[in-house]
């Protein structure tokens, strides 16, 4: 009996606080009368099975009982204070939704596995070339691989059942689908030997390409296909999620075979993966790597951890640099959510010492500490329920930041909040916030409210350590704010920065000859003609051109050393090929000369067009013009004209640059010009280009504005991240002085009181105290100026141009900071004003 | 803290069944919580046992509602000289079992006019 009652008692413990003890003495009493009327073992089982089936039936009923009065009080309370509530669920959701959002990164990168079976145990050789002829001898002999395929991707100009598309083509060799477990879902995949030269020309359409090119037709196998003019006979449709290495949409086996499908690229990046041994640990396959890398290229040994060989998980490599970021980025999340935590634990505090009183009053009238504790865990899971919910909607935007400053290279990475794993770690991590906030305000309300003494002041230690933490978030949140302010201006500036043409009114379109029946000189000439000649004629359009490099969008040139006449130092200067009225259209700005025209085309004299940029070390323009551009490898350029500098890439400032007239090119970037907008036109210039020859794709049609969007994807991720952190670091120092000085009020009523009692002022007492939190806000507002103009530097590697003028930045944050945290002090000791003396002095007589 | 008193009783109608019960037990007299659970129980021929849990819960409801009210706390003379808590009807509580009991009346006239009242019976 007495061993069943100490059970059932337990039991008992996981009824709600309320229920529980109002009825624990009649439910022991009742539970005592039915074992007296027990008399076999049988009856005890019995006893147990339907006391059991009682308590599971019962207790979800009076915990929802209870849940709605607490949940209903808790509104009540809210509405009281709606700004102090906002606080925190805004505070908590910004908190929460960064780290849900950063989550769901990791997750899709890291995670989450790659969709191949055994997907661990596939390694990319990274910095390691096997030999290209004997490559299938090569891993049957290895010791650490069972299995190893090659690749390399492309952007191919590919003609199936009449449609021409820009697509690209993975060349692999014949065992890559079957290395990573892929089974056409039509058709079949590569068989031994077909990478062989004469047997290679099959290939595996992916299923939106098959659906694109073929409209789903399972006829699509066994028929032809033209890679850049090269026939293939389709053999299988790929399945449909699968789309490595980097999004492509066909695969053939010609990796072997570089010259079989004519390339307008000049260098080829070969990479090698490759599965691990059955049952070898991956320290040992590294360890056999290693061997065997030194062993064939023993100076690479030597190099730096960047350029050395390694055997790495393809997921590490697949991931890339994004993984190293989204880890920093997480800790940086994690650190921003326990700041969060400790803020609202002070604000809820600063709120339960605030309501000493009405607890009080409800302790005196019956509730328990339990039932006090379960009102306020209640009300905190609420809070953060609320901010879990709006953290979602927050994580999710931040996915699509990150989607546009680092793409996932798969489909099957993309980064999503809407993922069992994610929703899981949102609401673990929604759980343990409200925990962590909650154990100070529950802790207090049980030791302080529910004992009638005097509201006394906090230990020492408890007080010293809120005030290092407010220091601490004043500094970091000025730090932070200096770097947003910088980061953003500087963004700005590099949106707005003169590019050196007219930024609004063009348009960019991309060609390439590669297989097609213009390859040979004079028909490639006479396309490009007939292509600009259509354009032209565009309703609203005002001129058309070409370049081989398209602005904005290239990173790297063909370039040499120059000098002009062969005097002075050579120079690395970049060399971009392009057509007449090049500057004219782009709405370049000439400085001295001319721009290229039609006959320069023709002339027999190499010509060449050089930025203010090249010119300045020679001399004033006008002096420039028809003297030579001279290098050591190529005959000289007569200079015709001086141009303002033109922006590339995503650089404020381009340097110097050489123009020279493009001969017969086999990719070219037609840019038209419009006295319109030019976004509405896009339509109208894909058809006319189009117009000349159907089987030829233009691809990448975009306005400037488009490119440039794209080109600053990077430097505007920055920018957010910065921004973000530091609007939220601001908003978590204003809660945290505020949440420290109005608990320290809160606390040191009655002494106010007496103090208000014996003459002083309560504009008095309110100067005094926001005195003392000025002087720690002044205190870290120096260290935090001080830390902010040493990391300019750091910020200029992210965005160019965000260390100018970080003094005056930094003195205005500091400011702007200073002044959030008076206001947030002075609001927080205005209940100083409202204090009752006579109420105060009585309530302590009674004491 | 209670929950918003329901003005009519038929507000409340149809009772749990538990309610009821307990309900018309202590239409005759107080009652403490184990006599109701042996009462409902024997006159139910044993088809609605109250478990300490489901008891207290429609309880606790049914004090919140006015339907019953706590008597002061006595002994048991029949059990031991244990201290236990006596409930009693309140005359809402009266009304609101009057009104279950006019909607079954109801419903069984209705059922006879359909169904015949020898198939009732």
């Amino acid at each position: 009996m007495r061993r069943s009652l100490w059970v059932y008692r337990l039991l008992l413990k996981l009824y709600p606080a309320q229920f529980r003890e109002e009825y624990s003495g009649p439910l022991q009493r009742q539970f005592k009368d039915d074992y007296a009327e027990v008399r076999t073992r049988r009856d005890v089982v019995r006893l147990w099975f339907f006391t059991l089936i009682d308590f599971l039936r019962s207790m979800p009923g009076q915990v929802s009982r209870e849940v709605r009065q607490d949940a209903r009080h808790c509104f009540r309370l809210w509405k009281r204070r709606p700004v102090h509530t906002a606080i925190i669920v805004g505070i908590l959701a910004v908190s929460i939704g960064a780290t849900t959002g950063v989550f769901s990164v990791l997750n899709a990168l890291v995670l989450r596995a790659l969709p191949f079976p055994e997907a661990d145990r596939i390694a990319t050789l990274k910095n390691f070339g096997p030999p290209r002829d004997g490559f299938h001898d090569w891993h049957q002999h290895s010791p650490y691989l069972a299995d190893a395929a090659t690749y390399d991707t492309y952007d191919v100009n590919v003609q199936g059942n009449g449609a021409v598309h820009r697509l690209r083509l993975a060349e692999t060799s014949w065992n890559f689908l079957s290395m990573l477990g892929q089974e056409p879902q039509l058709g079949r995949g590569f068989s031994a030997g077909e990478d062989v030269p004469g047997r290679d020309m099959i290939a595996i359409l992916g299923y939106s390409a098959w659906r694109d090119l073929f409209s789903g037709d399972p006829n699509a196998v066994g028929s032809p296909l033209r890679i850049n003019g090269t026939v293939f006979t389709v053999v299988g449709i790929a399945p449909r999620d699968f789309d490595f290495p980097q999004r492509a949409d066909l695969w053939a086996p010609t990796t072997f075979d570089a010259q079989l499908i004519p390339k307008t690229e000049s260098v080829v990046f070969w990479t090698t993966i490759g599965r691990l041994k059955p049952e070898l640990a991956w320290t040992q396959a590294r360890a056999a790597f290693e061997a065997e890398a030194s062993q064939r290229d023993p100076q690479r040994r030597n190099l730096d951890a960047a350029n050395r060989a390694a055997l790495i998980p393809l997921q590490d490599q697949i991931a890339g640099p994004a993984k190293r970021a989204s880890v920093i980025l997480m800790y940086a999340v994690v650190l921003l959510l326990l700041v969060a935590c400790a803020n609202v634990a002070n604000l809820l505090l600063a709120r339960t010492v605030a309501r000493s009183n009405e607890l009080r009053i409800r302790a005196a009238l019956g509730a328990s500490r339990a039932r006090i504790g379960q009102q306020l865990v209640t009300e905190a899971l609420m809070l953060t329920g609320v901010a879990t919910v709006a953290g979602l909607a927050i994580g999710a935007w931040v996915t699509q930041v990150a989607t546009l400053a680092q793409p996932p290279q798969l489909r099957a990475q993309s980064y999503t909040v809407m993922d069992p794993r994610v929703l899981g770690f949102a609401i673990g991590i929604s759980a343990l916030t409200a925990l962590t906030f909650i154990i100070g305000p529950v802790a207090y309300a049980s030791r302080e409210a529910l004992t009638v003494t005097r509201a006394g002041t906090a230990p020492a230690r408890d007080t010293r350590t809120r005030a290092v933490l407010t220091v601490l978030q004043v500094g970091v949140a000025i730090v932070l704010l200096t770097g947003s302010v910088g980061l953003g201006r500087a963004f700005l500036q590099l949106l707005h920065a003169d590019g050196g043409y007219d930024i609004d009114s063009i348009v960019t379109m991309n060609v390439s000859l590669a297989g097609t029946r213009y390859e040979n000189a004079s028909d490639t000439r006479s396309y490009y003609d007939g292509v600009m000649e259509r354009v032209r004629r565009v309703p609203g359009v005002v001129a058309v051109s070409g370049t081989q490099s398209t602005p904005l969008n290239t990173f790297g040139f063909p370039g040499g050393r120059f000098n002009i006449d062969n005097a002075g130092p050579l120079t690395m200067v970049p060399v971009v090929s392009v057509e007449p009225r090049f500057f004219a259209t782009m709405g370049a700005r000439m400085i001295a000369g001319r721009d290229f025209t039609d006959e320069d085309r023709t002339s027999s004299e190499r010509l060449a067009v050089i930025n203010d940029a090249f010119a300045s070390a020679y001399g004033a323009p006008d002096s420039l013009l028809n003297r030579y551009v001279t290098t050591s490898r190529w005959p000289r350029l007569r200079i015709v004209g001086v141009v303002r500098r033109l922006r590339y890439g995503q650089e404020l400032d381009p340097g110097p640059q050489i123009f020279t007239i493009a001969r017969e090119p086999h990719a070219l970037t037609i840019v038209a010009r419009l006295g319109v907008d030019a976004g509405g036109k896009i339509g109208a210039l894909r058809q006319a280009a189009q117009a000349v020859d159907p089987n030829v794709p233009i691809f990448e049609i975009k306005t400037l504005d488009q490119l440039l969007d794209s080109v600053l994807a990077r430097p505007r991720f920055y920018t957010t991240v910065l921004v973000f952190f530091g609007g939220l670091s601001l908003l978590l120092a204003l809660a945290g002085v505020y949440g420290v000085v109005s608990y320290s009020t809160a606390q040191r009523t009655r002494e106010m009181g007496v103090r208000l009692a014996l003459g002083a002022t309560p504009q008095g007492l309110r100067r005094g105290l926001c005195g003392r939190t000025g002087l720690m806000i002044l205190a870290s507002a120096v260290a935090g100026t001080a830390i902010a103009l040493a990391a300019g530097k750091y910020l200029a590697a992210l965005v160019q141009g965000a260390d100018q003028g970080m003094l005056g930045t930094s003195i205005v944050a500091s400011g702007v900071t200073i002044c959030i945290a008076a206001l947030a002090s002075w609001s927080a000791t205005r209940q100083i004003a409202r204090l009752d003396v006579a109420e105060i002095l009585r309530v302590e007589a009674m004491d | 803290m209670t929950t918003k008193r329901s003005t009519r009783p038929e507000d409340l109608v149809p009772l749990p069944p538990a309610t009821f019960h307990i309900l018309l037990s202590l239409a005759e007299g107080e009652r403490h919580g184990y006599a109701l659970k042996r009462e409902i129980a024997k006159r139910t021929d044993g088809t609605l046992t109250l478990g300490p849990g489901a008891l207290y819960g429609a309880i606790a409801k049914m004090l919140a509602q006015g339907l019953i009210e706590e008597s002061s706390e006595r002994p048991d003379p029949h059990l031991d000289d244990e201290r236990r808590r006596y409930y009693k009807i309140t005359t809402f509580g009266r009304k609101v079992a009057q009104a279950e009991a006019t909607r079954m009346r109801d419903l069984v006239a209705l059922a006879a006019a359909r169904l015949g009242s020898r198939e009732i019976a």
